[in-house]
């Protein structure tokens, strides 16, 4: 369904979502202080153009850039940072412009990735005001810390590569899955925490790739070729400075030990203690008190706003009740329902409760699962489920509101 | 007309069922845990009132809800009754005090028997219900405290064997019997008070959504059997309408509700803490590795499902709909979910509070056992009888653990081993000549079980001050201390003079945290 635009103005709504999200997530953007990781994050890319693309050690156009002691700085937030550097004139770092841009990035290809999903121009852009208006994702969007958005761009751009890569009738398949599996390997530069979701997405592919059928070797082929190649340099970073292993992906992904010695790694990764405090960290990373409702927070808004609640418990449900054989016929329902109950998985083998950062990738999984559940409430008769979705949009538009006044409030 | 030996196997596996669980739920009853925790001493002080002087501690004659000072709102007394009419038979034992919850376990799994066996139409799934409770490691760690928590999910499971005979028979004896059943429970443990009301209130949708209007016939003998059994508990709280007053003002402070009282409900924080409680009832963590967090209510080396049960749980739930008629869908679905209700509304989350849970837990592992053993796939049914011997092997760690070293790491947190110095002080001639540091905690009940009849209360003094002395009139006396304070050095000088004698009082594990200095005259 659309929303009475021609297939060729439809992608009009690009542009006016992208400058809306561009004037909520970019207002008194400044206004707050930077705190201790930006800061850093804004004097080391400052150091790297002045070097000449040299760190501190010497070395021209390092992979990971060390910010002293036993911190380094993620590839993708270093190098885009001071690209922002060197096209920036105003005397104010411009590094908080960059998660904006991310922010915006994603509210654009929500746009394409839901519209491409559900068929549908109005879902489309719902899904797209749903993440554009999802606070975590806003307050994330205004903030350069270590973790947060830079992943999301990347992720999406994976999304969208499976989902055109299951639909049989597109004539992109292989192309697209091939820039999926780059977006996907390509994460492993984006934050520290989102190199664990390198395999983990690779993994859920693999699963939807078996799930979607009808698929050859030769289909798949280009895919693997640029998922190692993108990966490369990484390999042939750590083989050429093995010394900064420890305090990067010994830290991030899998200890030095362990890579050493993996039955040991195994042993320690499985261990009944491990997995309990896992487990229980993952969960919680599901308390409603989180996700939906915090309140403690403004406008008790959690990651998401309290009507996104109904609707993403309406999708998961539709999802779970279609049963296993359905998802042979759609197997973006496995990856979204999926998706987002890995998401946390991540954040939680660090055993911190609720960093949002680290989980901030369920975020797109959530909305797009919300938007499943709009649609199948829009599918169904009755002058009363329209209302009902109404009431929920305006409901979320109005916390949003309040959540934001407070945010801003709370910064000036 | 069935075969007779037709008729009679659900009796003979009852009874199998019932011989073997009792070996196992009955046995080191007493020892463990190890030492009655503070609120089976209350349990056991009220139960001597009341099998000695047929009044409780506060001296009401009979009371429906016995109390004490500091709890005016009186203790559940079903089973203080229960323990009260053994004690009257047989001398007090710690076994006398938890063989009513003891045998709440048991009968759990008696009825699970039943409740399976009609719901899948089958003797073996009806055994196997009965197994998967009996081996869940929190239906017997609760039997083995008595303070009657078990009890509710008991009556729970009564309710529901009533319930499943009617909705088979359409008989409304068994209607009025399921409420009857359902409303005994109130008078077990307080978590009742939310769950026995949502179980009723349950009940009553389910009449209307069955019939598709309000059944009056149905909904009569319902509302009876529940209204005859809550007669008592009405009369109750009208003599005394300060009970409810006095239990909401109890469970809204003291370390409940964050001590918020009702702002807890109309705050953010107090609203994040109620909706954290309910979730994190089900965090795995809790479910499937480590149980409670307090070694009181918990080995901590298992959860409350054993972990190769998870599987089944979710394949269960999962196929919920495939399994079960829509009616036991809903049962199933609602008694899991609402199950914490009770914890959450308090903050305070131990499982004890919200046990309900169990029979519907253990009917969806039913479900999953069923879908992997009954479906097409051959590696499913593989993976079962896997995880079946898996769950066998956890479940013999779990009570050798159980009874063994699970009582020498618990005892530090009941209490230590306080029955043994009160013995070993009680023991002198002179029962006015018995001191106790005022750093040893709760002195004074244990004393009303395990002094000597009719001895007074021991003396509680601080043992390090300089004014402490044992008084000339006293031909010798016992001064029970702490271990590790004994070993000061002004306490050291003080119980090596000449006629004093330590008696240390050993732990499980041989550890001692209380020595009794003995002093006598000669």
């Amino acid at each position: 369904m659309d929303i009475g635009l021609t297939a060729k103005n439809r992608w009009l709504i690009i542009p006016a979502l992208a400058i809306l999200t561009a004037a909520v997530y970019g207002a008194a953007l400044h206004d707050r202080p930077f705190d201790r990781q930006e800061a850093l994050l804004g004097s080391r890319s400052q150091a790297l153009l002045a070097s000449g693309g040299r760190d501190a050690e010497g070395r021209l156009l390092p992979l990971f850039v060390h910010a002293g002691e036993d911190r380094w700085l993620a590839p993708g937030q270093a190098y885009m940072a001071a690209t922002a550097e060197l096209l920036s004139s105003s005397p104010l770092s411009p590094i908080r412009w960059i998660t904006v841009l991310a922010g915006v990035l994603d509210v654009a290809l929500m746009f394409v990735l839901a519209t491409r999903i559900f068929s549908s121009t109005a879902l489309g852009t719902v899904a797209a005001l749903l993440l554009l208006f999802t606070p975590a994702h806003a307050q994330f969007s205004r903030s350069a810390g270590p973790d947060g958005v830079w992943p999301l761009p990347l992720l999406m751009v994976w999304l969208l590569g499976l989902v055109v890569f299951s639909d049989l009738s597109s004539p992109f398949r292989r192309p697209a899955l091939a820039i999926g599996a780059i977006a996907a390997a390509a994460l492993a530069y984006a934050q520290p925490s989102s190199a664990l979701l390198v395999p983990l997405f690779a993994t859920l592919s693999l699963v939807v790739l078996y799930k979607a059928g009808q698929w050859h070797w030769r289909d798949v082929r280009p895919a693997c070729v640029v998922f190692v190649i993108t990966l490369a340099p990484l390999a042939l970073w750590f083989v050429l400075h093995q010394s900064a292993y420890p305090d990067t992906f010994g830290r991030w992904l899998v200890h030095l030990a362990h890579v050493r010695q993996p039955l040991a790694g195994l042993r320690a990764a499985t261990s009944g203690l491990t997995v309990a405090s896992v487990s229980a960290t993952y969960w919680d990373y599901f308390s409603p008190a989180y996700l939906f409702m915090n309140g403690n927070a403004g406008g008790f808004a959690g990651v998401f706003l309290i009507p996104v609640a109904g609707l993403l418990i309406a999708g998961g449900w539709t999802i779970t009740r279609s049963g296993a054989k359905q998802w042979m016929g759609r197997p973006v329902d496995f990856l979204l329902l999926g998706g987002f109950l890995c998401a946390p998985l991540v954040a939680a083998t660090f055993k911190e409760p609720r960093v949002t950062g680290r989980a901030l990738v369920i975020v797109p999984f959530g909305v797009l699962l919300a938007t499943r559940g709009l649609e199948m409430i829009r599918s169904r008769p009755g002058a009363a489920r329209r209302i009902l979705i109404a009431l929920l949009l305006i409901a979320a538009a109005c916390q949003f509101f309040f959540w934001y006044r407070e945010l801003l409030g709370v910064h000036s | 007309m069935p075969h007779a030996d037709a008729r009679s196997r659900p009796l003979w596996i009852a009874t199998a069922l019932v011989l073997a669980s009792s070996a196992l739920y009955f046995s080191r009853l007493a020892s463990s845990p190890p030492y009655l925790s503070i609120e089976e001493i209350t349990q056991a002080r009220h139960a001597l009132s009341l099998a000695r002087t047929g009044r409780s501690l506060s001296g009401q004659r009979l009371p429906l809800y016995p109390a004490e000072r500091g709890f005016e709102a009186g203790e559940e007394s079903l089973g203080i009754y229960a323990t009260a009419g053994l004690l009257k038979i047989v001398p007090f034992s710690e076994t006398v005090v938890r063989l009513p919850s003891a045998i709440g376990g048991v009968l759990n799994i008696l009825l699970m028997f039943f409740l399976t066996r009609r719901l899948f139409r089958s003797d073996a799934y009806g055994a196997a219900g009965a197994v998967v409770l009996a081996l869940t490691p929190a239906n017997l760690l609760q039997s083995h405290i008595g303070t009657s928590q078990i009890l509710v999910g008991t009556f729970t499971l009564s309710w529901l064997v009533c319930l499943a005979r009617y909705f088979d028979t359409d008989r409304r004896r068994d209607l009025l019997l399921a409420t009857m059943s359902l409303g005994i429970g109130i008078y077990t443990y307080p978590g009742a008070l939310v769950v026995i009301p949502l179980c009723f209130a349950a009940t009553l949708l389910l009449l209307v959504w069955r019939r598709r209007r309000l059944a009056y016939p149905d909904l009569a003998p319902a509302c009876a059997g529940m209204f005859l059994v809550l007669i008592p508990w009405i009369g109750w709280h009208l003599i005394h309408p300060e009970r409810l007053r006095q239990l909401t003002e109890y469970y809204t402070h003291h370390g409940y509700n964050q001590d918020l009282g009702f702002d807890s409900f109309l705050t953010g924080r107090g609203l994040n803490a109620h909706i954290d409680a309910w979730w994190h009832s089900f965090s795995p963590d809790r479910v499937f590795f480590s149980g409670d967090s307090s070694l009181r209510f918990s080995t901590r080396q298992a959860g409350y499902f054993l972990l190769p049960v998870a599987p089944f749980i979710v394949v269960g739930l999962w196929q919920l709909n495939r399994m079960v008629e829509p009616l036991w869908q809903r049962f199933i679905w609602g008694g899991i979910l609402l199950g914490p209700l009770p914890a959450a509304l308090v903050t305070q989350d131990e499982f004890k509070r919200w046990l309900s849970i169990l029979p519907f837990v253990t009917l969806a592992t039913v479900v999953g056992l069923r879908a992997m053993l009954a479906g097409p796939r051959t590696w499913s049914k593989v993976l079962a009888v896997v995880l079946i011997v898996v769950a066998g092997q956890q479940y013999v760690e779990f009570i050798r653990d159980y009874w063994t070293d699970y009582r020498t790491r618990s005892s530090f947190y009941l209490g230590g081993n306080l029955p043994g110095a009160i013995l070993q002080a009680s023991a002198m001639q002179d029962p006015h000549c018995v001191y106790f540091d005022f750093r040893i905690p709760v002195v004074s009940p244990y004393w009303d079980i395990y002094g000597p009849p009719a001895a007074p209360q021991p003396q509680v003094v601080d043992v390090e001050s300089r004014e402490f002395s044992v008084p000339p009139s006293c031909p010798s006396a016992s001064v029970v201390v702490l271990a590790k304070q004994s070993l000061k050095p002004a306490l050291q000088s003080r119980f090596t003079a000449p006629g004093w004698a330590v008696e240390r009082i050993p732990e499980p594990d041989g550890r001692v945290y209380y020595n009794v200095f003995q002093w006598t005259s000669d």
